[in-house]
């Protein structure tokens, strides 16, 4: 496990950041550019587009014992103050003859492309990064950008779950500026798209994971209806998630009493009231913060558990914390740390994060 | 009793601080745990409850510090239907706790027990109780969804919630001190026999509350992995608004389980653990109506602690 924090002086500036961080780990965490534009821009819909697409290998970090790999590519629109990045999950890597003759988009088995919405000036940014996995959380005026790439810690085996990679940026759009506070930009804490379908070919979303028939699906927890969020229940992120109760009395459970953790602790409207807000726990010497695991959902072919997203929690800020507050697990020996943000532009006490910081 | 006294008091390493057959009274406790558990019985019910200090061989209100005012067990948290004779029973227990479960007639289960949960936080208190109470009435002995049974670490909110799960806790915030106990959602305010609050709390097991959603988790498409689902508590205080809660703890070493394919009595082995589940009271099938106890595919799993 490895992190690093710093200030990057742009959007670009903090692609090499985050390049020099990633490959400079080895050899006790092995990644690889295995493709890096950033002296030589090869993107085609714009002159300053850099990409960079990174090899991981997480032969030693337990299952899947694999490599596995990701995109990122820079976007830009400096009219309308928009920048940030692009994020694709692959299964391999091509570089093609002539080198670079394959581009982003045409990589082995690419996932949709994800955004995270970033400035042209100075962010503060915290970077985490194991064997399998790399979350990324950049401070942009005062929103926070997420950005997760690699294995989930899945409840199968590498042979039952071979490549469970999961992508997932801020926004399923690339239209957002890093201060727009349209409801459906949100993200893994509560992953977003703006489309009802959960088929792949038309669906968007924040969050994409890899299964095993090879499918890239849509993790989304609502979409925009209006000014409210509309819970969307087929693929989903735990606690915030909704189940499709329609499936519920035949699966046993219980469809008469429903307050589901979204029904209870959450409103569906910014600034809303929820039913019940998540106060801390008397601690020493500090209260306690619970944390509770982001666990993807399945609602299909049956209401199953998928894995967990690798040390990242969600949390309640009612109590006082706030974004980058460091909470403590002191429940276990030696103390475990948690860096809390919030979810994006969100300030309500629901839309909070946690990430293991180690 | 005989065997759970016999049970608790070898290798549990739990103290009986009174057991007597004649009296129906038993009061039990252990280092560790923050209360002791009385129970009093008679020929078909089983009553349990949290006391402060044991007095003597005298009735639930006369001990100190009693969980309630009443010493009618049918008053009181119970468990119903324990006639017998039992087909079969299992005893649950590690370091702080007995988990009972009771067959109390062919293929018909009852879910009881106490100790001490794995505590969030460094309050005072701890203790549980739990008993399986299952209403008998016909517009509910086939609907698992009625609030009016208390079976095992239920949630169910409201509706005779004197019976439900209750645990200590003092100087708890929220709370009006000074105060001992926290129950299962109670709609109506309660007291102890010390005239103090009896407070607003949430179990999160199979009935209600935000973990029922985990109640429709089934087995896994890829290998058949069961989700066994940890029980929280909750202190729920409904004085603010919105309310306010508080995650207490977790009960140690008993999930809930969809028991979609599973069978009674099966072992789960997840990872070095070994879980046993059953039916909350009997496997049936949702919308069934028959007039008899069952409860679709809700269930309790316990860990097997064998040494």
């Amino acid at each position: 496990m490895a992190k690093t924090t710093g200030t990057a002086t742009s959007y670009l500036q903090l692609m090499t950041e985050f390049r020099d961080f990633l490959t400079g780990l080895s050899p006790t965490i092995s990644m690889t550019a295995v493709r890096d534009t950033s002296t030589s821009p090869v993107g085609a819909s714009s002159p300053d587009t850099t990409e960079m697409i990174f090899e991981g290998d997480a032969s030693n970090g337990g299952s899947p014992e694999r490599k596995w790999y990701f995109g990122i590519r820079s976007y830009q629109d400096s009219g309308s103050g928009i920048f940030g990045w692009g994020v694709r999950g692959y299964t391999g890597f091509d570089d093609g003859s002539p080198v670079g003759s394959v581009s982003f988009d045409d990589q082995p088995d690419p996932s949709p492309e994800v955004y995270v919405p970033l400035q042209d000036t100075s962010m503060t940014y915290w970077i985490w990064a194991n064997e399998r996995r790399v979350v990324m959380v950049v401070k942009t005026g005062t929103s926070y950008q997420w950005f997760h790439a690699g294995f989930l810690d899945t409840f199968a085996t590498e042979t039952e779950y071979p490549y469970p990679l999961m992508i997932c940026g801020s926004s399923f759009a690339n239209t957002y500026t890093f201060a727009a506070n349209n409801i459906d930009y949100s993200s893994m804490i509560d992953p977003a798209g703006n489309s009802t379908e959960a088929i792949p070919a038309s669906a968007t979303s924040v969050m994409w994971v890899r299964f095993t028939d090879g499918t890239w699906w849509p993790i989304k927890n609502f979409r925009t209806s209006g000014t409210t969020a509309s819970a969307l229940g087929d693929r989903n992120v735990w606690p915030l998630a909704s189940f499709v109760t329609s499936d519920w009395p035949t699966d046993g459970a219980n469809a008469g009493a429903v307050r589901e953790w979204r029904a209870a602790f959450y409103s569906s409207t910014a600034g809303g009231t929820p039913t019940v807000l998540l106060a801390q726990t008397p601690g020493s010497p500090d209260d306690i913060t619970p944390l509770f695991p982001l666990t993807i959902i399945w609602n299909t072919p049956s209401t199953q558990l998928i894995g967990e997203i690798s040390g990242v929690f969600w949390c309640s800020s009612t109590g006082g914390v706030t974004s980058e507050d460091e909470i403590i697990d002191n429940a276990v020996s030696p103390e475990q740390k948690y860096l809390v943000f919030k979810n994006v532009h969100r300030t309500d006490a629901w839309q909070f994060g946690a990430v293991k910081d180690e | 009793m005989d065997k759970l006294n016999t049970f608790l008091t070898g290798t549990a390493g739990w103290t009986a601080d009174l057991f007597n057959l004649t009296t129906r009274r038993a009061v039990w406790s252990k280092a560790g745990v923050s209360c002791k558990v009385m129970f009093y019985w008679d020929t078909n019910n089983i009553g349990n409850a949290m006391i402060q200090t044991y007095v003597g061989d005298v009735a639930l209100t006369s001990q100190g510090g009693a969980e309630y005012t009443s010493n009618t067990i049918t008053s009181n948290r119970y468990t119903n239907m324990m006639t017998g004779p039992y087909p079969s029973y299992h005893f649950f227990e590690d370091d702080n706790y007995i988990h009972v479960v009771v067959e109390r007639s062919s293929g018909i289960y009852r879910h009881f027990g106490f100790g001490q949960m794995n505590k969030l936080g460094d309050w005072v208190g701890g203790c549980y109780v739990y008993s399986g109470y299952w209403d008998q009435n016909a517009s509910y002995i086939d609907n698992p969804h009625s609030i009016q049974h208390h079976m095992g670490l239920h949630g169910a909110n409201s509706n005779n919630s004197t019976f439900g799960p209750g645990w200590h806790a003092e100087g708890f915030p929220d709370t009006v001190a000074p105060s001992k106990y926290f129950r299962n959602t109670i709609s109506t305010a309660a007291n102890d026999d010390d005239g103090e609050d009896i407070n607003n709390g949430f179990v999160f097991g199979y009935m209600d509350g935000p973990n029922v959603q985990f109640m429709a988790l089934q087995e896994s498409s890829l290998n058949g992995f069961k989700p066994l689902m940890p029980i929280p508590f909750y202190q729920w205080y409904f004085g603010s608004a919105p309310d306010r809660a508080r995650l207490m703890g977790y009960v140690p070493d008993m999930r809930t389980v969809n028991m979609h394919g599973l069978t009674v009595g099966q072992e789960v082995v997840v990872g070095a653990d070994t879980w046993v589940v059953f039916p909350v009271v009997r496997p049936g099938n949702e919308g069934l109506s028959f007039n008899q106890e069952q409860s679709y595919n809700y269930g309790y799993a316990y860990k097997k602690v064998t040494t």
